[in-house]
């Protein structure tokens, strides 16, 4: 019972933490989209052919 | 300010809305689908930015850090006259490119990391550098991979990442006679437009040996060669998330002595001295350090500080597997102790 317990403590906290980095990471994504980047690289490489533009690549390793 | 935090604001285009649409803006977050051959960098870093050409090549590199922090080494500021300076050569009718080190293409999803979540980008370089040990191809210049151009005494400007903010003295860049102000523009055949490229530049440098540098001066292109000496590359490491098996703890632990104490022992008042407490560590232990010997430097070299700054002093100074000599009193005698430095 008590481990039940403890558990359901330690699931109930992460929520409370995971909570905001999701919320951070899906503010993102979205701000990604709005201001014009793509997932994309090999379409974004076509479409760099087709117009000219040189590209720029943002490599995040989120932790 | 925290990486995050300045990702969103590249992420946003801030202070570079108004050259963002001459760039195709593409995002990544998963190391584990990026060619590493071709998107070649730092993997102790959690962010870096290229720039390619419309066919592939790369342009250019931003990003990077320090053992305090990444502001030191990236601004948006800073960004920005990369852009430009990527644009200008992009415009240009022969544009130079960092060449690829290999030429075939390699995905860390094939390098076996065995991980639940995300494979972080140190885990790459972790897993490069056991296949390099398993093959016999390991060395120790290893651990000083991306040497920052402060090592050949090039400060560059963290807003004007070719530009140089000083130069050390008695260095290889003050020995040719680079200047502050000066435009570098390539080292090592690399074209530099930023912190990132210097970086990059200095990682394909020789362990020992002299490489080119070229730069501007008021307009006026100028070039000469830099000499490298042995040990060149070496650099803190502490803050480097793959390279923490490596960094030694001493193992031995005390009080600083007071400056009465040192004076009477016949050490400067402002010398690094302390007392080993009564628990000795098993493996200083067994290097034969006793409770109660007063250590005061290592290799023969007093130092100043406390014994907290000495700590330190090892920790970015040596590496696991290291022989240093400690300097002790013990009775009123001085000694020199043997230690294999260890995690």
């Amino acid at each position: 019972m008590r481990s039940l317990i403890f558990g359901l403590i330690v699931l109930a906290l992460s929520g409370l933490y995971m909570a905001p980095v999701s919320a951070q990471k899906g503010k993102l994504r979205d701000d990604a989209e709005r201001y014009g980047w793509t997932e994309d690289l090999p379409t974004a490489m076509k479409e760099a052919k087709r117009t000219g533009k040189p590209v720029v690549v943002i490599l995040r390793c989120i932790p | 300010m925290d990486c995050q935090d300045f990702y969103g604001q590249v992420v946003r285009l801030e202070k570079f809305r108004d050259i963002a649409d001459q760039f195709i803006r593409v995002r990544l977050t998963r190391i584990a689908d990026v060619d590493i051959h071709h998107l070649e960098f730092d993997f102790d870093l959690t962010m870096m930015i290229f720039f390619l050409s419309p066919d592939g090549k790369i342009y250019s590199r931003y990003g990077g850090r320090d053992s305090q922090d990444a502001d030191n080494r990236q601004s948006l500021a800073g960004l920005r006259h990369t852009m430009e300076s990527v644009l200008a050569m992009h415009r240009s009718k022969a544009p130079q490119f960092a060449e690829r080190s290999k030429e075939n293409s390699f995905y860390p999803r094939d390098m076996g990391i065995r991980k639940k979540g995300c494979v972080h980008c140190h885990n790459v370089k972790e897993q490069q550098e056991s296949q390099l040990a398993r093959l016999g191809q390991w060395n120790r210049e290893l651990v000083w991979r991306f040497p920052p151009p402060d090592n050949v005494g090039l400060i560059l400007d963290v807003d004007r990442g070719n530009v140089v903010k000083s130069v050390s003295a008695d260095s290889p860049a003050a020995r040719v006679g680079l200047q502050k102000g000066d435009q570098i523009r390539s080292l090592h055949r690399v074209p530099v437009h930023s912190f990132g490229d210097a970086q990059f530049a200095l990682d394909c440098a020789p362990a020992k040996g002299s490489i080119e540098v070229a730069w501007e001066r008021n307009g006026k292109p100028q070039r000469a060669t830099l000499e490298l000496a042995d040990g060149w590359r070496k650099t803190d490491i502490t803050w480097r998330a793959s390279q923490q098996h490596r960094i030694p703890s001493l193992k031995l632990y005390g009080d600083d002595l007071s400056a009465d104490e040192k004076q009477r022992l016949g050490l400067k008042s402002d010398q690094m001295a302390f007392r080993q407490k009564q628990e000795v560590n098993a493996h200083a232990a067994q290097a034969g350090f006793k409770p109660g010997d007063i250590i005061f430097g290592v290799d023969g070299a007093p130092m100043n500080g406390t014994m907290t700054e000495f700590l330190f002093f090892i920790r970015r100074s040596y590496l696991v597997g290291d022989r240093v000599q400690l300097n002790v009193l013990r009775d009123g005698k001085r000694l020199t102790i043997p230690m294999t430095l260890v995690p």
